[in-house]
């Protein structure tokens, strides 16, 4: 999918249409590319292209890439890094196939993402657009939004337990003395997740929400003028103008969205630990409990490249959607 | 795109200098600035890792202890001491124990040996001992804490030293507010024993009419529903039942019977009575430990009475109740800890002579008391005799020595299904799923970890 | 916006008035998020105001006390944390921005061969889920010789697929002509990459190093594994080892809290202009 997302930006280079700071037209000089010139070049970069990658090559060979590879080697063993590891085929990936546990995980997941997603799109989506109107103490108000998103989880976490503890969480004094309501917050199995999400949306949704301000900010005022000359009211705007011009950076939200959802871990980690129950053992929980907490590290290896194409199939899915979407969209 | 602006910010020539700067700077700090005040020395050094037992001055305070201790012994030896949270201490054991330079000395229990037992990660201390220090390590220790630690060709991978558990422990307070009820003496009786201490803030009991069950001011029982808690009482229910929770071929589930589902039970309904606390009522575990110390519960099975809550609650009267027991008897879940070296140390033989010195009893008994915990001996008289700091903390630990006889360790795996046991039996007792949907599926997920673990 | 005030309509005296329930909604609503967005961070900073074992949140002011902030820094190992988490936060964001920035012109303005495949490779990589790669990462960083060293909690963390990705789309919109104007003229590409990519890169550079500096200041299962001696350990890290079940203060943890809040919360007002200037957003626009 992340191929796909670097596409939608080829067509730009090849115009030379300028973005970001190339918008700030610089003086050129004329630029005769002779062909002849230009193959010249084309020989020749691979040396500088060396000497300008070369940190880059080594640190992400060390220690993502060659990780990545040996995650994949594991996938074909069995016993522990501890004792020693011999070939087992295909063993691991048979086992996945009949591991119900693994399969529930990846429902659970499912369900996070199936709330996760639409809350965060139509809330961060929302907020941009409030932020994004010219309004006095916007950045007052967007300074506050934002507030969370500095925090790390482990933090937000500690910030959330207190908040709904039954005896002092003001929270929870709250929902129980004012709205007479009992908030089973992470004690029943869906208001966990939906709990979990919320607290997610929380950490994440300053982020977001700003990078809507800003795609919100680079609408064109001519092109809402002219809709709004033609009667369109502001959901229309919105739904029919600003939405699908920010569609570049929808995509790219959701997939991070996305990411961040099938990853789900550290949250999970600090206030839940997998409860109630098994309620809230994602894919990750589960993979993260046979990577160190007993089990194998190979099943574990196995595990995470299913949810690796699992999520690379989604967001797959989504980009693709809503590229084939774009294009009927025409003009846009 | 904001605005550019191109006057606010760097020169070029100053942003260049910067990311070079910036590149030599962290090239630098790779290098090891600032790292100096690592302790190192001729005689050798070695890391000694420990998870917290007590409160972090009194883990310090020991740690300290035992490395001014050792330069009795081994003159220039340098100990550098590391207290791992318990949250995630097996993360960071699993990491090192990969790596290639793992922790010389480490405390571990029965479920961390399950993991190392077959690995060759720890030392055998059957290579280092001589016979006669052999026997001091081995004689007179429980069976099943030496079967934990030993491999599968006889290797004595770690020394059992300490063990406790969590008795059940009574707040004389709430008990004579509910009139005194008969103590209970078996895990059945413990519900309507729990149900008899459970009032609301106006003082109505759940049994009375009218009972308010958003404002309880006492419930008879605290159950906090997280596998760090429940991993200390639960397997009892099975054992008292004359079930376990993995069976005997160690494949599957031991609790899919008739004793298994009736333990089942008994925890269910003491959980559904309203006589429990809810799972959700404290976020922090400190107040879980001190439930019925504080008077929130009217019982719970908690750990050793410290001197920091002693403080905190002065006036608390507590009482150990006699161990209740089931069909097939009496059983309490025992944590056992060792001290186990690693096989890679860089320094085979002073890491040997650190552990010996830990083992010793002068030691370890340093430790024990500071824990609050029992020796894994059998104890001639009183362990705690000495007064300590409070003496409800004596009058506690005595009435628990009782307990000892009837100590069960966890068992001996090779894989750990404690963890996800506890969420599927969770699952249950707070209505997620019906007893047979639990089982069925507890089945097939310890049956995978069997079949991976191997 | 600039163009809106150039040639948007002027609203008149009575169009203000029209426009007066939508602007009075809008703040309306902004103030609805913002409460339930800083609430929570307020409530912590009450709480840690207060000496009590348990959270506190009542707001009598004439409770509040600064002892568990004076308790924090009277220990010498918590300033310690501190230094080292910004110490390595800083060394990180420089470490990253410095490589990233040389590899995205690679990406960005050089052909050669594999170009493609090598940045797809490493796109891929971000969604690959951390617990695969933890061991093998801690395995290679021990060969290495990194545990418990400052280049064990800062090179590993510079490895990230992400900055390469941001800054190469910023790469991407230099205009060819430019870079072939000095090409003509003679210049090598470490002169076009000083003279013209790093000046007109500044701005997502900025953003970069503003994201990895939250990031890893925030970080905490990595160094977690990385130190391991206690005067190694970065903020988070300490704040969690003391954390225990037996630490019955839950007011000093909450003032860690808050400490570990601060520098991000300066850093944010300082440079917020980085943070919110669409620098992301542009980075994806077409």
């Amino acid at each position: 999918m992340s191929v796909r997302l670097v596409g939608v930006r080829r067509g730009a280079e090849a115009a030379g249409a300028p973005a970001g700071p190339g918008r700030a037209d610089p003086p050129v000089r004329s630029a005769p590319a002779g062909t002849r010139a230009a193959r010249r070049r084309r020989a020749g970069d691979l040396a500088p292209a060396g000497v300008f990658l070369a940190a880059k090559a080594v640190l992400f060979g060390a220690f993502m890439l060659f990780p990545f590879g040996y995650t994949i080697y594991l996938t074909f063993q069995r016993g522990s890094l501890l004792s020693g590891l011999e070939f087992a085929g295909l063993d691991n990936y048979r086992s996945i196939a009949g591991d119900l546990l693994f399969r529930q995980t990846l429902w659970n997941t499912l369900l996070f993402m199936a709330v996760l997603i639409p809350l965060t799109l139509v809330v961060t989506i929302g907020v941009g657009l409030l932020l994004s109107s010219k309004v006095r103490g916007m950045s007052v108000y967007r300074s506050l939004i934002y507030l969370p998103s500095l925090l790390s989880i482990v933090v937000a976490g500690l910030i959330w337990k207190m908040l709904i503890d039954s005896e002092t969480g003001p929270l929870e004094r709250f929902t129980s003395g004012v709205l007479h309501l009992d908030v089973p917050w992470l004690t029943d199995a869906n208001t966990a997740i939906v709990f979990l999400s919320v607290v997610t949306l929380w950490t994440s949704i300053g982020f977001y929400s700003v990078i809507f301000m800003s795609a919100f900010n680079n609408v064109s005022e001519d092109l809402l003028d002219a809709a709004r000359i033609d009667g369109a009211n502001g959901w229309q705007t919105l739904t029919r103008i600003k939405l699908p011009l920010i569609k570049p950076v929808l995509q790219v939200v959701l997939v991070l969205v996305t990411i961040n959802a099938v990853q789900l871990f550290d949250l999970i980690y600090v206030m839940t630990q997998g409860g109630p129950g098994t309620a809230t053992y994602t894919a990750m929980w589960y993979i993260y409990q046979n990577a160190f907490n007993g089990g194998s590290v190979p099943y574990a290896a196995t595990m995470s490249m299913v949810l690796l194409v699992v999520t690379a199939v989604i967001a797959a899915i989504f980009v693709r959607r809503s590229r084939g979407e774009e294009s009927t969209d025409g003009h846009a | 795109m904001a605005t550019n602006s191109r006057s606010g910010g760097l020169s070029r020539r100053g942003l260049l200098q910067m990311a070079g700067v910036a590149g030599l700077g962290s090239v630098l700090a790779a290098c090891g600035l600032g790292e100096g005040d690592k302790a190192s020395s001729a005689g050798g050094d070695l890391n000694f890792w420990l998870t917290p037992n007590a409160s972090p001055e009194a883990m310090k305070a020991f740690t300290d202890k035992m490395t001014t201790g050792f330069r009795d012994v081994a003159k220039d030896a340098a100990v550098s001491s590391l207290i791992i949270p318990w949250d995630n201490a097996l993360t960071k054991y699993t990491a090192a124990f990969s790596g290639g330079n793992p922790p010389d000395v480490t405390y571990q229990i029965i479920p961390w040996m399950n993991k190392w037992r077959s690995t060759g990660v720890l030392a055998d201390f059957k290579k280092f001992a001589s016979a006669e220090e052999l026997a001091s390590f081995t004689e007179g220790q429980p069976e099943s804490y030496l079967k934990a630690a030993t491999g599968d060709n006889g290797e004595l991978f770690a020394v059992p030293f300490t063990q406790g558990f969590q008795p059940l422990v009574l707040n004389l307070a709430v008990w004579e507010k509910a009139g005194k009820p008969p103590l209970p003496t078996t895990l059945a009786e413990m519900i309507p024993f729990a149900e008899a201490m459970t009032f609301d803030k106006k003082g109505r009991n759940l049994k009375d009419a009218g009972f308010d069950k958003n404002n309880v001011e006492h419930y008879g029982m605290a159950w906090p529903a997280l596998p760090t808690f429940e991993d200390n009482w639960v397997w009892q229910y099975f054992w008292a039942y004359g079930s376990d929770y993995i069976n005997e071929a160690r494949d599957d589930i031991g609790f899919d019977n008739a004793a298994g589902r009736e333990a089942i039970d008994v925890m269910k309904r003491l959980v559904s009575s309203g006589a429990t606390t809810p799972p959700d009522l404290y976020s922090d575990n400190a107040r879980w430990q001190t439930a019925t110390v504080s008077g929130k519960t009217g019982m719970q099975w908690m750990p050793p009475l410290t001197e920091a809550v002693c403080k905190q609650f002065p006036d608390a009267r507590l009482k150990v109740i006699d161990l209740p027991g089931g069909p097939a008897g009496k059983a309490i879940v025992a944590g056992c800890g060792y001290y186990a070296m690693a096989a890679k140390s860089k320094n085979p033989d002073l890491t040997y002579q650190f552990a010996k010195f830990l083992l010793d009893p002068k030691q370890s008994d340093v430790y024990i008391r500071m824990i609050l915990g029992l020796p894994t001996r059998p104890v001639e008289g009183n362990y705690y005799a000495e007064p300590l700091a409070d003496p409800r903390m004596n009058t506690f630990l005595n009435e628990a020595a009782g307990y000892g006889q009837h100590a069960r360790a966890t068992l001996v795996l090779p894989y750990q299904p404690q963890e996800y046991l506890l969420g599927k039996l969770n699952d249950h007792l707070f209505g997620r799923q019906t007893l047979d949907d639990m089982i069925s599926e507890a089945s097939k997920g310890i049956k995978q970890m069997a079949k991976t673990g191997k | 916006m600039a163009t809106r005030e150039l040639t948007g309509r002027r609203p008149s005296h009575a169009g203000r008035l029209r426009k007066l329930p939508r602007v009075l909604s809008v703040h309306a609503v902004a103030i609805v998020f913002s409460v339930l967005c800083a609430a929570p961070v307020l409530l912590v900073v009450i709480a840690s105001l207060h000496d009590s074992v348990y959270a506190d949140f009542s707001v009598r002011v004439s409770e509040w006390t600064l002892t568990n902030y004076e308790r924090l820094f009277a220990n010498e190992v918590f300033v310690r944390w501190m230094l080292n988490s910004l110490w390595v936060a800083a060394a990180v964001t420089a470490l990253t921005v410095a490589v990233d920035i040389l590899a995205a012109y690679a990406f960005g303005k050089l052909r050669f061969a594999g170009r493609d495949v090598a940045f797809r490779t490493m796109l891929a990589t971000m969604m690959l889920p951390f617990s695969a790669t933890l061991v093998p990462v801690y395995l290679l960083a021990s060969e290495l010789g990194m545990v418990d060293h400052y280049s064990g909690l800062i090179i590993p963390a510079a490895a990230g697929p992400f900055g390469v990705y941001l800054l190469r789309q910023f790469v991407l919109g230099i205009p060819n002509s430019l870079m072939e104007a000095a090409r003509v003229d003679g210049a090598n590409h470490w002169w076009i990459f000083r003279r013209v990519v790093l000046p007109l890169c500044k701005q997502p550079m900025a953003v970069l190093a503003i994201f990895t500096f939250v990031a890893n200041w925030n970080s905490f299962l990595w160094p977690l594994l990385m130190a391991q001696s206690e005067h190694m350990m970065t903020l988070p890290v300490g704040i969690a080892t003391t954390n225990t079940q037996f630490t019955q203060n839950i007011s000093l943890i909450t003032a860690g809290a808050v400490i570990s809040i601060l520098p991000m919360a300066v850093l944010f007002a300082v440079f917020q202009r980085y943070f919110t200037s669409g620098v992301l957003a542009g980075a994806v626009k077409s």
